[in-house]
């Protein structure tokens, strides 16, 4: 089957450079990444600040190009700049800050915005519009300001922007970074649902190790590699190498853990409340 | 170092379309060497409480008592209260501005008006507190990785030894190990110095962990104070204000509707353990 996301030995390279323009410096933040995502999956990517996932982010939406190896997006090559705008087509993303990302003063014109962008005609153009609201539960809020809004609030109207461009796969780049508990799930659940109801493609970048345990597959990602790849039961099961690795598990995957090391007959990789309910009391 | 605020309200924009009630009538005594927490959804007036706290907004009706004088009193000295009462802003690194990480913490107790000889003093000491390796001193802020950034911004404020620290949402954007460091410092910061603390964060985890006390705040308004057992037996009402209660505690609920005795309202991992260990002992698991 052919992928969403297909990278090979992707590299990329950072150079610093002073004044005069002498390079200073290189990092790379990437290092000779594998990975391939199926269509319709939903995909978690975890790891440390600097580890290279924001970079990985940029380069599936064309917004960075691969300095060594190969980045394919819906089989077209990122690195191919003709593909550039059919890319960003297929592949939205969303950041962390909402405040930096909502543009329009009216909700419905700031989602409209991609698609008048894409040359859509204006009918298809509020066709889309109200979907995309709908489909984010924020319909009623259309004609609003964004700045009225609550960080959940406006995190929905930015995945609403880029619903509304149809795109194949939504990039989330620590989208509940700075939101509250509410906010958090409203982000989680609208996402889940864009991938069942929808099929797209969802790539979720996070530090919130619970936001990551209904992913279908998860990448750690360690200065630029990638270290850990597998189910979150699989990932999660690993708590020491996790917490080794500036991550943690779930509090609950901890307490079960724990739990079973003072001697209790409690499976490895526990992920959920339900589970370990059942485990105690079976 | 108390603090209390007597039916303080204070509105945004005051008289116009766009007037907003960002805090509405609060009164609040912190006493000396509390750890609190302050959490509420989005919009709910934390931030704004805490500009409050060390006289960087004035309430728009109410007044703030200091150690029991009125800071909006002509004769008190507002910026000398604003070095006692240190803030943390949310994203921190976007306020450091000079060529060096040394630099940059010695700016605050240099305009402190102390000496150069005594700026460098306290920034050195600063500096060790926060655990901010010697070898990038001289590097230039904007290097520095997430976390260092902020504990180099957390340095800054230290430096002026203030009595009572304010860190808004210190840890959002932090991997999970920088978040435990930067916790378990101002933890330390506390224990070692007896500084009242007061952390606003959407962690419920954390703020069960960290803090003695958690404000609530909603709509402007104090919604709920106490201790953490306290604060997260109202799980209902948190979910309607957009909040949660920590993973455990909803664990310990679902067990106690299932007919398991569990004592108390453990809030942290350590108390859920212990109670699930004591109940295994007792036969009950
Ligand atoms: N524009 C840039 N210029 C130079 N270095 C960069 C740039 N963006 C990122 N880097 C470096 O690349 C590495 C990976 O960064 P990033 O992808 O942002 O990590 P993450 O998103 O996992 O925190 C880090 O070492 C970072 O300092
Ligand atoms: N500078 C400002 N101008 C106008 N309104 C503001 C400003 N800052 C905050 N507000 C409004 O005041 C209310 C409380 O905001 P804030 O104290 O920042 O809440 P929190 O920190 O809990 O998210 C919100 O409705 C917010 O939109
Ligand atoms: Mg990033
Ligand atoms: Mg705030």
């Amino acid at each position: 089957m052919k992928s969403m996301i297909n990278a090979k030995q992707l590299t990329h390279e950072f150079f610093r450079r002073d004044e005069e323009g002498n390079v200073e410096g290189i990092s790379v933040a990437l290092d000779h990444v594998d990975l391939d995502v199926a269509p319709g999956a939903f995909i978690a990517i975890l790891g440390h600040n600097g580890s290279g996932k924001s970079t990985l982010a940029k380069h599936i939406n064309a917004l960075l190009t691969p300095s060594e190896g190969t980045l394919l997006v819906d089989g077209m090559d990122v690195s191919d700049p003709e593909r550039t705008l059919s890319i960003r087509e297929s592949a939205g993303m969303v950041f962390q800050n909402p405040d930096n990302q909502i543009i329009a003063t009216v909700v419905e014109e700031d989602v409209g915005f991609g698609p008048e962008n894409m040359g859509i005609p204006t009918d298809e153009i509020w066709q889309r519009v109200e979907s995309a609201l709908k489909g984010v539960g924020m319909w009623k809020y259309r004609e609003h300001s964004p700045n009225r809004l609550s960080g959940g609030q406006k995190q929905r109207v930015a995945i609403a922007g880029v619903m509304a461009m149809e795109p194949k796969c939504i990039i989330l780049d620590e989208p509940t970074a700075m939101l509250d508990p509410g906010g958090r799930a409203e982000v989680l659940q609208v996402a889940h649902e864009l991938n069942r109801k929808k099929g797209i493609t969802i790539i979720l970048i996070t530090h919130y190790m619970e936001e990551v345990v209904d992913a279908d597959y998860v990448y750690v990602m360690e200065k630029g590699h990638i270290i850990m790849d597998g189910t979150p039961r699989e990932i999660f099961s690993r708590v020491d190498d996790l917490i080794a690795h500036r991550l943690t598990v779930p509090q609950i995957t901890l307490l079960a853990h724990r739990l079973k090391a003072a001697g209790l007959d409690i499976p490895e990789g526990i992920l959920t409340r339900e589970e370990l309910i059942k485990a105690l009391c079976p | 170092m108390s603090i209390i605020l007597d039916h303080v309200t204070y509105t945004y924009s005051e008289k116009t379309a766009y007037e907003i009630k960002a805090l509405d009538d609060v009164s609040l005594s912190i006493k000396d060497g509390e750890f609190i927490g302050i959490i509420g959804h989005t919009g709910s007036g934390k931030s704004t409480l805490v500009q409050h706290l060390n006289g960087l907004l004035r309430a728009t009706s109410g007044t703030i008592y200091y150690n029991g004088q009125d800071i909006y009193d002509k004769d008190f000295n507002l910026k000398n209260m604003r070095t006692k009462v240190g803030m943390v802003f949310q994203y921190p690194e976007h306020q450091l501005f000079e060529t060096t990480v040394f630099e940059d913490v010695k700016y605050g107790p240099k305009n402190q008006g102390l000496s150069d000889k005594e700026a460098t003093n306290r920034a050195y000491d600063a500096l060790a507190d926060v655990n901010f390796p010697d070898e990038y001193f001289d590097q230039s802020p904007f290097e520095l990785s997430g976390g260092q950034k902020r504990r180099a911004a957390i340095a800054g404020v230290l430096a002026m030894e203030p009595e009572v620290l304010i860190l808004d949402e210190p840890t959002a954007g932090l991997d999970p190990k920088g978040q435990r460091d930067i916790l378990n410092l101002i933890r330390r910061m506390h224990e070692s110095s007896g500084r009242t603390i007061i952390l606003v964060s959407h962690s419920m985890e954390d703020v069960a962990e960290y803090v003695d006390r958690i404000i609530v705040m909603d709509e402007g308004r104090v919604f709920l104070d106490g201790a953490p057992d306290y604060v997260f037996s109202h799980t209902d009402l948190l979910e309607e204000k957009g909040l949660a209660v920590p993973q455990v505690t909803y664990l310990m609920e679902e067990l106690r509707a299932k007919g398991i005795p569990i004592e108390g309202q453990p809030t942290t991992l350590e108390m859920a353990e212990k109670e699930i260990l004591r109940l295994h002992k007792a036969g009950v698991f």
